[in-house]
């Protein structure tokens, strides 16, 4: 019990300046500095599984600043969608073209300089922009209100309940069915789209005549960087047209 | 540095935070060579742009009176979302097709509909125009090479022929 009492006095005495920390201000400036930094390395790097991993990183502490402006519902789906659904995407297609000299395609310095100087020119100016509305620069009035989802629902079937406004200001604000029909329905094409896409076309390796075949008529040796089966294939296909 | 000097957050530090990662997409799309890091930076504008979006419709960010966009940033932002979504989607399946046919992710490979040399066309004109009919004939790409057009010495031109 003694060094029970002795912690929880040290604690008394000298409190930890836990509540002294403004948590969102310093939270925003790790998610900042992580989705900041990541997305340089996606950029900086070569190696196409590493851009991946930063991009998960990148994308992630985005969630964690719509979280902390407020947004919840969006911070929640960012995940959602995005990690866990589009980046997830990303990693099959990275692995399902992961061959060496595929990982890592080095760009040329010149278009490194380039793209550097034409990059700090942009974000001079959108930077400047940002900085230059004094309006923006207040700082929020930081009101929270409880986590609902509710107004975006509404909204989103045609019902703004999101303010209380007079009747005739929220019968000017529309809801967003027509949109939200409109993006269910190009997903429904997206998807037609891309099962049209991706479905099983041919057969692409040789059969087992074909092998045989080619031992007996080596094709000649050519300077393209294909893999070996299916170059031997398309030479023999193409030679027997 | 900003953050000091006023103590809070405001909208400003999300657009920066944007900006940069904008301009991070911005520079991915232009310089990589592999196509999925070109779809990497595609995520990276749009998520800049998100990050706009909802900095400019919290209400939590907000100075005096109402935020500038109030619901709409929120609900921009989910059909940002959503259409990243099903790009990728897309994206990633023309991705895989060029791969399947070309053998490589190089976007400088996709030069199949540029113009030829003429110094290649200047000989036999009829036997190009006959050889590259037959190859695009046929269940194409993967029977004709993938150097088929982008070969200077020719030697893709017995394969087919």
């Amino acid at each position: 019990m003694n060094w029970m009492a002795n912690f929880l006095f040290l604690q008394q005495s000298t409190p930890l300046p836990v509540a002294a920390i403004d948590w969102h201000a310093s939270l925003f400036v790790l998610f900042a500095l992580v989705a900041c930094g990541a997305a340089v390395m996606v950029v900086v790097t070569d190696n196409v599984v590493r851009m991946a991993l930063h991009l998960v990183l990148s994308l992630g502490a985005t969630a964690g600043l719509f979280f902390l402006a407020g947004a919840e519902f969006v911070g929640s789906m960012q995940l959602m969608i995005y990690v866990g659904g589009t980046l997830v995407l990303l990693v099959f297609g990275v692995m399902l073209t992961a061959q060496t000299k595929l990982v890592a395609l080095r760009t040329p310095p010149g278009d490194r300089v380039i793209a550097g100087i034409l990059a700090a020119a942009l974000l001079a100016v959108l930077v400047q922009s940002a900085v230059s509305i004094e309006t923006w620069r207040r700082p929020g009035r930081a009101e929270t209100q409880p986590p609902t989802a509710t107004p975006l629902g509404m909204a989103l079937v045609g019902v703004r309940v999101d303010s209380p406004d007079s009747a005739a200001e929220s019968q000017r604000r529309s809801g967003y069915l027509l949109p939200f029909e409109i993006v269910s329905v190009h997903l429904l094409v997206v998807l037609v789209g891309a099962a049209y896409l991706a479905r099983a076309k041919r057969r692409r390796t040789p059969r087992a005549i074909d092998v045989v075949a080619s031992a007996d008529h080596p094709p000649s040796p050519r300077p393209s960087g294909r893999p070996d089966d299916r170059e031997a294939a398309s030479v023999l296909i193409g030679s027997g047209r | 540095m900003i953050l000091v000097a006023t103590g809070t957050v405001s909208v400003t530090h999300y657009l920066i935070v944007g900006a940069i990662m904008f301009t991070a997409g911005v520079v991915c799309m232009a310089v990589k060579r592999n196509a999925l890091g070109v779809l990497m930076g595609i995520e990276l504008v749009l998520n800049g742009a998100n990050i706009n979006f909802v900095a400019f419709g919290s209400s939590y960010l907000a100075g005096e009176g109402r935020s500038p966009l109030g619901l709409d940033g929120e609900v921009m932002a989910l059909f940002v979302i959503l259409l990243a979504a099903a790009e990728a989607a897309v994206a990633l399946a023309i991705t895989l097709n060029f791969y399947n046919n070309h053998g490589t992710v190089d976007v400088d490979r996709a030069d199949d509909l540029r113009a030829q040399s003429t110094k290649r066309n200047h000989g036999n004109r009829h036997a190009a125009a006959a050889v590259a009919g037959n190859c695009l004939a046929g269940p194409p790409r993967l029977l004709c090479g993938n150097s088929f057009f982008g070969q200077p010495d020719g030697a893709a031109w017995k394969v087919c022929g």
